[in-house]
């Protein structure tokens, strides 16, 4: 049974030391929901108070309408999976996944039922009897999986589960995770500094700085229309430019003199100073003679798929830009070309970068 | 609604409060148990009978068969002592008296209750207040009685008479020089011996290694004063060697005294040193050496200008780890040491000699040698803490084999040194199967003093035994509970009680026993004169070390452990208790093994504290010893060094480890 969590106001401090200074937020039932954030942000934090392993200074955190603030850890009927694993090393994989449910002291020939289909499911079953000393990190970070969902938990926890797996076997393991999350369909909190990794497993995604809630959408918004330059910057990669806005005209005006026609703006948007985010596969490398802002190649990397060029601009700041890799030959460094935009795809914020004045931007973080 | 928040805290306080009435409930059925126990003994009545006259059964007049002419007899006497002993009974004693099983038996359901109550909450702000509770009773309370007893005069007014008489007098300043001097030798003499032999062992090839690394651990973990007992059976005035050398004209000079003293704990205590360097060597990365080498820096040279300076601050916290055990130890200087007296056997004599004995001097006594181990100890910690290269090596030292004359030296210089050290052992044991006539040695070989150790002193044995497994049982709950709240609840009345919990080792172990024994002997506080005191003083000694043990191992186990066993429904309480517990367990076992060593084979406590009931096998041996009874005396020591090995052997099993830190 899985159930909906709603963060109301919520406050974290340590001493006098503000971690999170007033958060709220829905996380709907059965979803996979992400906090995304650099450390340091206060996503484990937060993820730690809706485990009870952190006290909470304000506010409050419900599972459906029931309010947890002062229940006890052991009796949230939460799954929690961490980054080191935390598998018990002195019970076998079977003892290990098996501890919760004795703990709600089930009948033993259940508990033998569950935690076997469990085992089958993260595909640990050989392991069974084995103790965890004699396993994987991957293996290991199944049992815990395993462990944390055999309960059925109304919550589901996991702390970067997969930063301690080498890369490959992190790409299995999140596939894994999102597998049998989507086929338990219980309410997931993912915290995670990985925004690939946060992409590829989410429904939706908050990305956290300093606290706060920058911003809460599905990744493929996020990704297109971040409601800030934080979260444009951390999504991806994005070079920033300076420009003017001229809504009037449904112009951008580069320091450059470069004219790009833009009708995406808000309807509130005013001429006025901004910043322009382009990200490196949104730039079209045209002729030298072609309107747009002139740039000189500096150097080139060939990826296979992908080609990336580092370009000095005219107005002196370098940029990155991505280019699928043709059979012609790559542009010699030295070049000069001109950049045009694909200007469906850019955004443009304030001067400060703290909002979007780009049409379509999604929040839906339901305070 | 759960309950609200208030309610939750008064829950937890009247808890809290059922849990100290009967841990106080408890103390107070024991000090009724000892307090029966010694005036039935005294009285020599059974205790039931006593407890009787105790309630109100009136004492039978002095009648006139109760005298022989004008004196009383025997019969009269004990009815005149029990007259005036229920004269002195206070209401007190009236209640804890009859009541004494009544109340431990309701001291251990009301703390059973109230730990109940609280595990079901968080326990360890009671592990805590337990800890403190405990710590101030039994150790602050002592030490600072013993404060008193040395500052304080009987009419309750401040003195330094004490203190003064004790520097004025040259039996006093002498003991203390004594000790100091003793200590001092032994310590370099360790140093020398030890530094040479590890540096050999540690970087040749030495044929037997393992083997003599097995004796030297064993001659280490051996009850000091053995050595001290097999030395003069080999050299003493009467010894196997004295007598051979003399048959063919040599004359030994005397072993007894400062010599005798120095020679039995260099031999015995080197071998701290040496596992501390051979430690010290495993983190020594060998590039170092190479580098030094490679710079043109060879042989003795790089020995004196890159090894030694590299291991000094290894070698200074072993050297004072040996100045401390011989500062502590009784038994040698009281079997060989003769009319050279040292501190403790000062205190023992001052404070149970008949006449002429004060315990204010042997109080004030106790305090200079605490003052000076205490000084050791922290120089010591301190010298620790700073260790220069804890970082542990890449590429450890190799040994290497070496030729010609040197490895003749090399091998020379380690047999003999361990041989010297295992030889009083070996003899001791060898005498153990010799066969006896009366209290003499006789031809030939037979278990005859087992035989007769097993007949006269079998109850020594087991009381040993029995005495070291409940303090082993009380250590390791107490270890595991302290060592999680030092852990796991850092704060200021936690950091207290890890600073508590280490404090023993600063005292000796006779200055401890002295400390008890005047605190505890007086009504109310009567708890001497039974088991409880000796478990006390073994489980207050030995909690240091398995404290350490068993911290160090929960350091390493990552707190998300814990954390995954609560979020999977496991109360704080279930989750120690399954998880927590086993994890930590090979820390504290072993810490328990090792102690368990120390305490079968201690003598300096057990001397202060025991009565004949409590007898244990070292007392035993000793006794055994001023009797001249050799042949037991040597069976027991040999019991003693086949039960160190069995668990020896043990420890190492359950550790994995192969070497043992102090």
């Amino acid at each position: 049974m899985s159930v909906n969590i709603t963060f109301k106001n919520n406050l974290k401090k340590y001493g006098n030391n503000v971690i999170i200074p007033n958060l709220s937020l829905k996380v709907r039932k059965g979803e996979f929901f992400t906090l995304l954030g650099p450390s340091g942000c206060g996503k484990t934090t937060l993820l730690r108070m809706v485990a009870g392993f952190n006290t909470i200074e304000g506010g409050t955190i419900s599972f459906n309408d029931t309010v947890i603030n002062d229940m006890r850890p052991d009796k949230r009927n939460i799954g929690m999976v961490f980054q080191n694993y935390a598998v018990f090393p002195h019970m076998t994989v079977r003892a290990n996944v098996a501890f919760g449910l004795k703990n709600r002291r089930l009948p033993a020939d259940e508990i033998r039922q569950r935690v076997d289909k469990i085992l089958d499911t993260v595909r640990i079953s050989e392991y069974a009897d084995r103790l965890p000393e004699r396993l994987s990190g991957g293996q290991q970070q199944r049992v815990a999986l395993a462990r944390a969902i055999v309960i059925e938990p109304d919550v589901l926890l996991m702390d970067e589960p997969l930063s301690n797996l080498d890369a490959k076997l992190r790409i299995e393991m999140r596939n894994a995770i999102r597998e049998i999350q989507k086929s338990v369909g219980i309410t997931t909190i993912y915290v995670t500094h990985d925004q690939e990794e946060a992409m590829a497993v989410s429904d939706r995604i908050a990305v956290m700085d300093k606290g706060v809630i920058q911003h809460v959408a599905t990744p493929k918004s996020l990704y297109q229309r971040p409601a800030n330059l934080f979260v444009a910057n951390f999504i991806g990669h994005s070079n920033t430019m300076e420009a003017k806005a001229v809504p009037q005209e449904n112009k951008l005006r580069f320091s450059t003199g470069y004219e790009l026609p833009f009708d995406n703006f808000v309807r509130e948007a005013e001429e006025d100073d901004v910043l322009v985010s382009v990200r490196p596969e949104e730039f079209i490398i045209q002729e030298e003679d072609k309107p747009g802002i002139r740039a000189k190649v500096l150097s080139s990397v060939f990826l296979g798929l992908n080609t990336t060029y580092f370009v000095r601009l005219e107005s002196g700041e370098t940029a990155q830009i991505i280019e699928e890799s043709s059979i012609s030959s790559i542009i010699p460094e030295g070049t000069t070309v001109s950049l045009s935009m694909k200007r469906e795809k850019i955004n443009v914020f304030t001067s400060s970068g703290d909002r979007s004045i780009t049409k379509g931007v999604m929040d839906d973080a339901e305070k | 609604m759960p309950k609200s928040k208030r309610q939750k805290n008064l829950t937890l306080l009247l808890a809290g409060l059922l849990f100290i009435l009967g841990v106080a409930s408890i103390v107070l059925g024991f000090m009724g148990k000892a307090q029966v126990d010694f005036f039935s003994r005294r009285l020599n009545m059974t205790t039931e009978e006593w407890v009787e006259y105790a309630q109100g059964k009136p004492v039978p007049e002095l009648t006139d068969s109760d005298y022989k002419g004008r004196n009383l007899t025997e019969s009269g006497k004990q009815k005149k002592a029990l007259q005036e002993y229920i004269d002195k009974l206070t209401d007190f004693d009236h209640f804890i008296m009859p009541a004494r099983y009544v109340l431990v038996g309701v001291g251990i359901a009301l703390s059973l209750l109230g730990a109940f109550l609280l595990v079901r909450r968080e326990i360890w702000p009671l592990v805590t207040v337990t800890a403190l509770l405990f710590y101030l009773f039994f150790l602050i309370y002592p030490l600072a009685s013993l404060l008193k007893l040395a500052i304080v005069n009987n009419d309750g007014t401040i003195t330094y008479e004490y203190f003064q008489r004790m520097f004025s007098r040259a039996y006093y300043t002498n003991a203390i020089w004594h000790s100091v001097l003793i200590s001092s030798v032994v310590t370099v003499a360790a140093v020398l011996i030890a530094t040479p032999m590890a540096y050999i062992m540690s970087t040749t090839v030495i044929r037997g290694a393992g083997f003599l690394q097995i004796l030297i651990l064993v001659s280490s973990m051996s009850a000091p004063f053995i050595g001290a007992y097999a030395w003069i059976q080999l050299a003493g005035r009467n010894g196997v060697i004295t007598n051979l050398l003399a048959s063919v004209g040599i004359k030994l000079g005397d072993i007894y005294g400062f010599k005798g003293c120095v020679i039995v704990m260099s031999f015995q205590l080197y071998s701290l040193v040496f596992m501390f360097i051979q430690g010290a060597f495993k983190s020594l990365d060998a590039s170092l050496i190479e580098a030094s080498e490679s710079l043109g820096c060879v042989g003795l040279r790089k020995v004196f200008k890159v090894v030694l300076p590299l291991l000094l601050p290894t070698i200074l916290a072993g050297a004072l780890l040996v100045f401390m055990r011989a500062f502590a130890d009784y038994g040698t200087p009281m079997l060989i040491g003769e009319n050279y007296i040292t501190l403790p056997v000062l205190v023992y004599k001052e404070f149970f000699s008949e006449i002429g004995g004060s315990t204010g001097l042997a109080a004030a006594v106790s305090v200079i040698a605490i003052i000076i181990t205490a000084t050791m100890f922290l120089v010591q910690k301190y010298i620790v803490s700073r260790k220069v290269f804890s970082i542990s090596a890449l590429r450890p030292v190799e040994k290497k084999k070496v030729h010609g004359w040197r490895n003749t030296l090399a091998h020379l210089y380690c047999y003999i040194m361990v041989g010297i050290a295992i030889m009083p052992q070996c003899y001791v044991i060898f005498n153990s199967f010799r066969n006896t006539s009366g209290r003499m040695f006789a031809k030939g070989f037979s278990l005859n003093s087992y035989k007769e150790a097993f007949k006269m002193v079998s109850r020594s044995i087991w009381m040993t035994y029995l005495l070291a497994g409940i303090s082993i049982v009380c250590i390791v709950i107490l270890a595991y509970l302290f060592s999680y709240v030092i852990v796991r609840r850092r704060n200021i009345l936690n950091a207290t009680v890890d600073i508590m919990s280490m404090f023993p080792e600063m005292v000796a172990g006779s200055i401890l026993g002295f400390a008890l024994l005047t605190s505890f002997n007086k009504r109310p506080l009567l708890l001497s004169g039974g088991m409880f005191i000796m478990v006390l003083s073994y489980t207050l000694r030995r909690l240091p070390y398995t404290v350490r043990s068993s911290s160090a191992i929960l350091r390493n186990i990552p707190m998300s452990i814990e954390e995954a066993s609560i979020s999977l429904g496991a109360s704080g309480a279930k989750t120690f208790w399954a998880v927590t517990m086993p994890m930590m367990a090979p820390g504290v076992i072993s810490g328990a093994i090792l102690s368990w060593i120390t305490i079968i084979t201690e003598l300096s406590t057990s001397i202060m504290l025991y009565t004949t009931n409590t007898k244990t096998m070292t007392l035993e041996i000793y006794s055994q010893v001023i009797r001249g009874n050799d042949g037991v005396a040597s069976a027991i020591s040999a019991i003693l060094t086949f039960s160190t090995i069995i668990a020896l052997a043990l420890f190492f099993k359950v550790s994995g480890k192969k070497e043992i830190s102090m």
